[in-house]
């Protein structure tokens, strides 16, 4: 492998990496509150929708990532009053969202551009342009892997350091992870455990808002029905393979995202593998990943998915 | 949740479930499909891989029956299936609704079909591409491949690295005729020509066909090419992006590019399948494999002016030149269904 090679590889893999990564940081915040949220896939669907649509009727990607973290924030908060107020089992509320979602993605998009005169000018919406830091942009190898991204690149990365910071040296991270792991004792201590949880669940509904909007917006400046294929339950398994850390999320989003960027590598060298294995290359190691943690003690948080009565 | 709400909850998810009870009791299962005698009661379905507004294959093959419907005014449903136990599951129970043609708009609807056929004798099942025919399957194909050769030529001819990239939808032959035809073009200019080639794990998938084709690009590719449905979007954006030149294909996608798009190979679905409605109701459909091409105006080479503009005249006159050999075979490029 050439070192073109290499920086086109690992620059590949933080872009790849990027969608789980703010995704995965989100579903860590709210899982730490003890709420799992399976239905993030259909979440960031959506929201990759909204953020689409606003971005090509307005002309403003930053109009899109707004109204795709809108969206985001909604469905989540349906979430958050099911699971909270009402109590419904975390799992079946999390289905029925991505079920909802990708139904309701596909009927929005057909009402409002099929037929239309919105797509006469081509499919593709305005697009989060490329963000080089100055002289870091130009080092070796990390130059192009780290620093040559959009904004939103950026911001995932931002996000890792600012939730570790946040969740290890301040007390509302002490209250996230006491309402996660032992609502009852915190709420002994006048830890509201109703508004850590709606506040958690909200802020993984803005991430995953941003995540679905990196996708259609950022990577592909158009919306494909079911775009988001999977990424937000390998999200949910980067969630677990980092161990419901910061810095594991993003350990384990680059194991996937450099795992899926070197599928594509290994198909543009030509190395004679069937096509079929090599596409599933992500995909086991991923399983084969999240199997390794699973032998030692995972550290979920010890309330995950279990509702909270206030006694 | 109070036992109130329970109790209208369950109320309510009852009522949701009886509606489509009601509704699928209310149709009747004739157990053989009768042929139909005049266009009006003919009742046609066509089974599509991806959604009727994604702008790419699942359109075309949309916009093309419907086409057909209006001329002919008969019965028509679209239904989506992209799995195989969902393409024989949708097309049976079209079977016993009286559904007398179904299409499927791919290759992959061709062995899910031919298991079910034998049940059906008078239903025809008419696949777009693929290789299974039989009394009453039929294969109904464009002969795009002849285009996507002189693509390849084109492409050889304007690339200056010597790199070529493509990517394809699937590894079945209905995508990879088109990139086999493209690559004996491009090779047919240099033999020592490196095509980098790329299949998506997922067609839907806009974000893998953009990291596919901006991988080829970083790896010297300078003139691309895609036939992966909904993932040629991304390809196209990552050509714009890096000011690559690329080809549009199944539909005129210089829209998307126009500024890079050098042609599109554009695919008109309802002259195809007008033509195999035409030949059911005239008596004339058989089983086997019905091909059609540049002279019945089924595929249409669509040049992006703005760019062809700037190309040099040898190549702009290499269309002109190459498409009656590839159609009268002096320039042998195989079908879907020849030399794998």
């Amino acid at each position: 492998m050439d070192i073109l090679m290499l920086e086109n590889f690992l620059s590949a893999s933080v872009r790849m990496a990027t969608p789980l990564l703010i995704a995965a940081l989100g579903m860590l915040v709210s899982e730490r509150a003890g709420l799992v949220n399976i239905g993030a896939e259909g979440i960031m669907l959506i929201a990759s929708f909204a953020g689409y649509a606003g971005a090509k009727i307005s002309g403003s990607y930053w109009l899109g990532l707004f109204w795709g973290i809108v969206t985001g924030l909604i469905f989540a908060y349906g979430f958050a009053l099911a699971t909270i107020r009402f109590k419904a089992r975390q799992i079946i509320v999390g289905a029925a969202l991505n079920i909802f979602c990708a139904g309701a993605s596909s009927f929005l998009y057909r009402l409002i551009f099929y037929g239309t005169d919105r797509l006469d000018k081509g499919i593709a919406a305005e697009t989060f342009p490329s963000m080089p830091i100055p002289l870091l942009s130009r080092l070796p190898l990390l130059g192009q892997m780290l620093f040559q991204h959009n904004i939103l690149v950026y911001f995932g990365f931002v996000m890792v350091a600012l939730l570790w910071f946040t969740m290890k040296k301040t007390s509302l991270g002490l209250k996230l992870i006491a309402v996660g792991d032992h609502p009852l004792a915190a709420d002994s201590l006048g830890v509201s455990v109703v508004l850590v949880r709606y506040g958690a669940v909200l802020f993984s509904g803005a991430m995953m808002g941003i995540a679905g909007t990196f996708l259609s917006i950022a990577q592909a400046s158009s919306f494909g029905e079911n775009m988001i294929s999977g990424k937000g339950f390998i999200a949910m398994a980067v969630v677990i393979l980092g161990k419901w850390s910061p810095v594991g999320v993003l350990g384990g989003a680059l194991l996937f995202g450099g795992a899926n960027a070197l599928q594509m590598l290994v198909q543009l060298s030509g190395i004679a593998i069937p096509r079929n294995i090599i596409l599933m290359v992500p995909y086991l190691v991923t399983v084969v990943a999240v199997l390794a943690v699973s032998r030692h003690k995972v550290g979920a948080p010890r309330a995950l998915g279990m509702p909270y009565e206030k006694q | 949740m109070n036992k109130g709400m329970k109790v209208l909850s369950g109320v309510l998810l009852a009522g949701c479930m009886a509606v489509p009870l009601f509704a699928a009791g209310s149709k009747e299962t004739p157990s053989a499909t009768a042929p139909a005698a005049k266009a009006e009661e003919l009742k046609v379905a066509i089974i599509l891989p991806s959604s009727p507004t994604d702008g790419g294959w699942g359109q075309q093959g949309a916009t093309g029956i419907k086409n057909a419907a209006n001329i002919y005014k008969f019965t028509l449903a679209i239904v989506e299936a992209a799995t195989a136990d969902l393409m024989k599951r949708e097309s049976e129970a079209l079977c016993q609704e009286g559904y007398q043609l179904i299409f499927g708009h791919g290759g992959q609807y061709a062995a899910p079909f031919s298991e079910i056929r034998d049940l059906y004798p008078k239903t025809y099942f008419i696949t777009a591409g693929g290789n299974k025919t039989a009394d009453n399957q039929i294969v109904a194909e464009y002969v795009v491949e002849q285009l996507s050769y002189i693509q390849g030529v084109m492409a050889a001819k304007l690339t200056k690295s010597q790199k070529l990239g493509l990517v394809v939808g699937g590894s079945f032959p209905a995508y990879t005729k088109t990139s086999r035809g493209f690559t004996l073009g491009a090779k047919s200019v240099n033999p020592n020509i490196e095509v980098l080639f790329a299949v998506t794990q997922n067609a839907a998938d806009i974000n893998e066909g953009y990291e596919l084709t901006l991988s080829q690009i970083k790896a010297g590719a300078d003139v691309v090419w895609s036939n992966a449905n909904r993932a040629s979007q991304g390809c196209i954006k990552a050509a714009r992006e890096t000011n690559t030149l690329v080809f549009g294909m199944v539909a005129d996608q210089q829209k998307e590019a126009p500024d890079h798009i050098i042609a599109s190979i554009v695919q008109d679905y309802d002259i195809l399948y007008t033509e195999v409605i035409k030949r059911y109701l005239n008596n004339t459909l058989k089983g086997g494999i019905i091909e059609l091409g540049v002279p019945e105006k089924g595929i249409v080479w669509v040049w992006n002016e703005k760019v062809k503009a700037k190309l040099p005249a040898d190549v702009v006159k290499l269309y002109d030149e190459l498409q009656p050999k590839t159609q009268s075979g002096e320039i042998y490029v195989p079908s879907e269904n020849e030399g794998w």
